[in-house]
């Protein structure tokens, strides 16, 4: 046996000591730490109950929530097919910016709402 | 509301907490708070340091819960490294000398004779002692071998450096502890063992 590895025996006798000397946590600490733990836990379900909701869901549920927000929808797409497609009883939208098949520019357009006017 | 049991993982306990389960608390607090405490106290040397850490590397284990990802690591690893990197904050703030011991309660040990349990304090002691002289790496490394139990790999996770980096650092470690322990072996009476 070398040196060495007799100065690593001795070495052992110290550490099996230390650990016979350490292992118990001191009185009052784990009920310190589970303490600790029921606070953090709390504290989370109060951040959830403050989170405010988004931009996006304050005006959905300010519109009335999904039925609401159906109508909506509904309503765009008619006003939408309507446009492209309006019932021949209407006039053709198309006629109030044309003359004589060309785009009136914006100086004429402006010119004959002040006529009409 | 029943322990979990000692056959749930780490992870799956810190997952339970995660959800509510406050039961999981109290049995990740059985199973790492000594962990936590044994090594900030041979760290540091001092037990009312030592259970200061071992407190807050506990909080810090609750309010990381949520964000943990299972099997990405050991939740032991996780702690040994906040335990250690509060110990090194705490050596940064008051770089003094190591304190004894002395105020470690000993538990009793039917089978030892008073006398036996005296030697078993004295080298305790005196191994801190020669801890305290080492340099922070070293000493954390040794702690971690050879009282924590702790592997090569898992030390070297712990401490973020390489396994023969861990090997380098405990090896000089103990050549340091056994030139500082050589002088005392008459007073404590270890060429008798």
């Amino acid at each position: 046996m070398t040196d060495t590895d007799k100065e690593m025996i001795e070495l052992d006798v110290f550490f099996e000591a230390a650990r016979r000397e350490t292992a118990e946590v001191p009185d009052g600490l784990a009920d310190r730490i589970v303490a600790d733990a029921d606070r953090v836990r709390q504290s989370w379900s109060v951040s959830a109950q403050k989170l405010r909701p988004g931009i996006l869901r304050q005006l959905y549920d300010m519109l009335g929530g999904w039925p609401a927000m159906g109508g909506l929808a509904t309503a765009c797409a008619a006003g939408v097919w309507l446009g492209f497609s309006p019932p021949s009883m209407l006039p053709d939208p198309a006629q109030f910016v044309m003359v004589d098949g060309t785009f009136l520019d914006d100086d004429s357009l402006a010119t004959a709402m002040a006529e009409e006017g | 509301m029943t322990s979990t049991g000692a056959a749930v993982s780490d992870d799956a306990l810190l997952i339970l907490f995660a959800n509510g389960e406050q039961a999981a608390a109290r049995d990740l607090t059985q199973r790492l708070a000594p962990r936590a405490f044994g090594v900030a106290l041979r760290v540091l040397g001092d037990r009312a340091e030592a259970e200061d850490v071992a407190q807050e590397a506990m909080v810090r284990l609750w309010r990381m819960a949520p964000d943990w990802q299972p099997g990405t690591a050991k939740v032991s690893t996780w702690l040994y490294r906040v335990t250690l990197n509060l110990c090194l904050d705490i050596k940064r703030r008051r770089r003094g000398g190591m304190a004894r011991l002395d105020d470690v309660p000993d538990p009793p040990d039917p089978k030892e004779s008073a006398a036996e349990h005296l030697q078993h304090v004295a080298r305790a002691d005196a191994l801190q002692s020669a801890l305290g002289a080492l340099p922070d790496r070293q000493r954390e490394a040794v702690v971690l071998r050879h009282l924590e139990g702790l592997s090569n790999p898992e030390i070297a996770e712990i401490m973020d450096i390489s396994t023969e980096a861990v090997e380098s650092l405990t090896a000089r470690g103990k050549r340091a502890l056994s030139r500082a322990l050589a002088g005392r072996r008459d007073e404590l009476g270890y060429s008798d063992d």
